[in-house]
């Protein structure tokens, strides 16, 4: 039993990010397809509502909301870390190994903040693989 | 056995007078706002001879009664008196659930919820009970777009009265509630209670506050333009309430505020804006002729 300990700080971490309405991925498919509509039904599910939705919570922040969020902090690593487009060449050449060691740093940071933390996550229009940061330009 | 007892309770009576010393000298502490000191202030209002002699005379008795006034103010009375805040407080986020369309979030976080009220109250009941915290209020549904926001009220806080302005300002409270009353009960009492903007700032409270929302809700028509009036000279900025004398729901109260006090005012354009757009003709005309350029 007390092997499990470590689990409820990361639940506890983990049942941030869900209080954002957008990350309820699983809650927000029960929400939309399994709801009695009268007051005595939903008071009757309540003993299964309870335990199911709050492990539907924990599964939406801990399991499915990273799968979301990965490419929003490749993003911000891109954006922090080779957005290179004002700087000299010597300094592009001069700062690109630390860029090459400060990648997996900054995308891991990047990644567990926005898995643990309620942040808005980055839209899809503002991902454009194809161009540099910022735009074409 | 003895010897040790001897030794631990000096010790920890200095613990707890250094503690309550540090506790009333923090600037942000609760007992420095009069308004947590009820004891001590019935205790200075009721006990303390007024006139020299008997004051001195009495000191060797006052004294030890002020601080055990004080200790009985900062551990049971103020203490006590914040759990109702700290209750509301902490059950505001059972309020306004969507058991609709999120009912299975609602489900599975309201043991979360339980848990969180109850670290909520309890941080909520120490946070308030050591500092100054403005009173709870329930967070209302916005209302009419001119209506004017409210913001927490203190004794003291705009004129910085200290503690020895405390008897003047117990009788400028009594003044303006006894008026207010009248007010409220459609028998005005003759004249106005107080017009020193600084005496009144450091009465004012949430009782007063409290007050004065049900002279504007339930006062005759002229209870209420005697108030808005009195409060338009008499209460320090921030405080008034003036242009809610020209939102008042009755156009009389409105025309005859607006001819008070159209040219002596300067009015947020939401409020010139609803004068001018007055469903009453009369109340749109002369917000017409007082507010207008024209020509």
């Amino acid at each position: 039993m007390r092997s499990l300990l470590w689990l409820i700080p990361l639940l506890l971490l983990a049942a941030c990010a869900p209080l954002r309405e957008e990350n309820r991925f699983g809650l927000a498919e029960l929400n939309e397809h399994v709801v009695p509509e009268s007051t005595a039904g939903r008071w009757a599910l309540s003993p299964v509502a309870m335990p199911v939705g709050l492990a539907t919570y924990f599964v939406d922040g801990l399991l499915i909301h990273p799968l979301f969020v990965w490419d929003d902090a490749w993003t911000d690593t891109r954006d922090t870390v080779w957005d290179t487009r004002d700087e000299s060449r010597f300094r592009k050449s001069l700062t690109f190994p630390l860029r090459v060691v400060g990648t997996p740093v900054v995308w891991v940071l990047s990644f567990v903040g926005r898995w643990l933390l309620p942040l808005e996550n980055v839209a899809l229009a503002d991902q454009p693989w194809d161009q540099p940061p910022g735009g074409a330009g | 056995m003895t010897t040790t007892a001897r030794r631990r309770r000096p010790s920890l009576a200095c613990a707890v007078a250094l503690t309550l010393s540090l506790l009333t000298a923090l600037p942000g502490c609760a007992f420095q706002n009069p308004d947590n000191r009820r004891l001590w202030n019935a205790f200075e209002e009721n006990l303390v001879p007024e006139s020299d002699t008997a004051f001195y005379c009495a000191l060797p008795l006052t004294i030890p009664g002020g601080l055990l006034a004080i200790v009985i103010d900062v551990v049971v009375v103020h203490p006590f008196s914040i759990v109702d805040d700290a209750w509301g407080e902490a059950t505001e986020q059972w309020d306004d659930l969507d058991w609709q369309g999120e009912y299975w979030y609602e489900a599975g976080v309201s043991p979360l919820r339980g848990a969180w009220t109850v670290v909520h109250f309890v941080g909520g009941v120490i946070g308030r009970a050591i500092f100054d915290v403005p009173a709870f209020q329930k967070a209302e549904p916005s209302g009419s777009p001119v209506a004017e926001p409210k913001r927490p009220l203190k004794v003291g806080e705009a004129s910085g009265a200290d503690d020895s302005d405390l008897r003047e300002v117990g009788a400028a409270h009594k003044s303006i509630k006894t008026w207010l009353l009248s007010l409220i009960s459609g028998a005005p009492s003759p004249g106005q209670p107080l017009t020193e903007k600084p005496k009144v700032a450091a009465a004012w409270d949430d009782e007063l506050q409290g007050l004065s929302e049900r002279v504007q809700s339930e006062a005759p028509i002229r209870a209420r333009i005697a108030y808005y009036t009195w409060s338009f000279e008499c209460l320090p900025p921030g405080y008034e309430s003036t242009w809610l004398g020209l939102t008042d729901d009755d156009a009389r109260v409105r025309a005859t505020m607006l001819v008070l006090l159209a040219k002596r005012l300067s009015l947020p354009d939401h409020v010139r804006q609803a004068l001018l757009d007055d469903d009453d003709p009369i109340v749109a005309e002369l917000a017409w002729q007082l507010l207008t350029d024209h020509d």
